[in-house]
């Protein structure tokens, strides 16, 4: 019976010491991948350049990958295909994988296009298409500094900027809890935008072959 | 060949003990051996477009969950359907109202099959067509049925008392005999949903 017990109290102790290393481990690795990152000091210089350097960008192309985390799911989600962006309110996402879909905001107008049909739908009849759309056009200009719906938190490391956005508009708060940014700091233009949903789902935006200001004819925010 | 057509397509729901001895198939949403169905949607309610994505799964031999995704993002609704009813796991904050609620749950039940399961029903067949009609109680039945003529679709609507509340479609490929895509539009009110089958 003695044998029993203390076999069991060894057992609760050991199970405690695994819980207390790998709860010391967390704090470690959290705490490292947290030093990556150190606040920005001059943050007004920070907002200058950036916005100095959204001034100068006319256009933007790129591909993307986006990766959807929904809690239902094992695996995420990801889809790719091409970002063009052009001043001032002209977006189009083209997705190419798993299934083709065009989504194109010209200024007012949106127009989705898969191979179910194609939709038109104005802007004021759908605030949540508007919001999301103008809320990558802002990340992705850096327009997003300058918006009063967020406080913003920035830090950064050798290559790049940490934007941590927390939003405080109410829509905006009824389905994100936090949007965070990295920007590169070689040519301030966005490398990745997490969307943490309420929900506890996230969606994550990740861009790369990156071309700033190369002619967009207007064109390709018309969808035939 | 329409029957067995119906038979091929039995996956998320099938052959349950009826009054007839066996439940006849109703189109499925979720591919056999993990039970996920995910299908790019578009509605249509009022002057209001919606596209994104939707993912059944099936959780078990009654229940599926039900995860509606805007194209660019968020979550919008995250629930749970059974026979019994739902339970919202997670619904966008102008979505959380119980009438909305309530005709998610009535139209994906439908379309899902899961609102017939266990149910009483009839069948009535003739040389051009066979139908299932399911009984739902409070005067309300689901009736699915296939013309002959046509293979490559199955219909079903929704009524309530003598009203017909809500009409869908299901259609297949033909090389695979598996759901395409779905149609579902409400009698009372301008609301469309469009179903298009992902294959990942």
């Amino acid at each position: 019976m003695k044998n029993r017990k203390s076999s069991r109290s060894a057992g609760s102790i050991l199970f405690t010491g695994i819980l207390f290393f790998m709860c010391f481990n967390f704090v470690l690795i959290s705490a490292a991948s947290a030093q990556n990152y150190t606040p920005v000091k001059d943050v007004a210089g920070f907002k200058k350049l950036y916005a100095a350097k959204s001034t100068a960008m006319n256009t933007l192309k790129s591909d993307f990958v986006q990766e959807k985390s929904i809690s239902m799911l094992t695996n995420k989600l990801s889809s790719n295909g091409t970002f063009i962006f052009k001043k001032t309110n002209k977006l189009r996402m083209e997705y190419a994988k798993p299934y083709p879909y065009i989504f194109v905001m010209n200024e007012d107008q949106i127009i989705i296009e898969n191979d179910q049909k194609k939709t038109n739908v104005s802007v004021n009849s759908n605030k949540m298409f508007k919001m999301i759309s103008q809320l990558t056009i802002d990340c992705v200009t850096g327009n997003i500094l300058n918006s009063k719906d967020f406080d913003v938190k920035i830090s950064e490391n050798a290559k790049v900027y940490f934007l941590v956005l927390k939003p405080n508009q109410k829509m905006i708060k009824s389905l994100f809890t936090e949007i965070d940014l990295l920007v590169a700091k070689s040519d301030f233009t966005v490398d990745r935008i997490d969307l943490k949903e309420t929900s506890g789902d996230s969606t994550t935006l990740i861009f790369s072959n990156k071309k700033i200001n190369t002619p967009v004819p207007d064109e390709v925010f018309i969808v035939n | 060949m329409r029957f067995l057509l119906l038979i091929s397509c039995i996956i998320c729901f099938y052959l349950v003990p009826g009054k007839l001895g066996a439940q006849p198939a109703i189109p499925a949403l979720c591919k056999t051996n993990d039970s996920l169905g995910m299908y790019n949607i578009t509605m249509e309610f009022s002057k209001n477009t919606l596209t994104g994505l939707v993912i059944f799964k099936k959780t078990n031999d009654s229940t599926l969950r039900l995860v509606l995704n805007a194209e660019m993002g968020p979550k919008l609704l995250d629930m749970e359907l059974s026979p019994k009813g739902y339970k919202t796991i997670y619904a966008f904050k102008k979505l959380k109202r119980k009438r909305i609620l309530k005709t998610f749950y009535e139209d994906f039940g439908a379309l899902s099959g899961i609102l017939i399961r266990n149910k009483d029903f009839s069948i009535d067949s003739s040389q051009s067509s066979l139908n299932f009609t399911y009984n739902l109680g409070r005067q309300k039945k689901i009736a699915y049925s296939s013309e002959l003529s046509d293979v490559r679709i199955v219909s079903g609507k929704m009524e309530d008392g003598k009203s017909v509340k809500t009409i869908f479609h299901y259609f297949y490929d033909p090389a695979t005999s598996m759901i395409s895509s779905m149609k579902l539009e409400h009698q009372h009110f301008r609301m469309v949903i469009l179903l298009n089958k992902i294959s990942l």
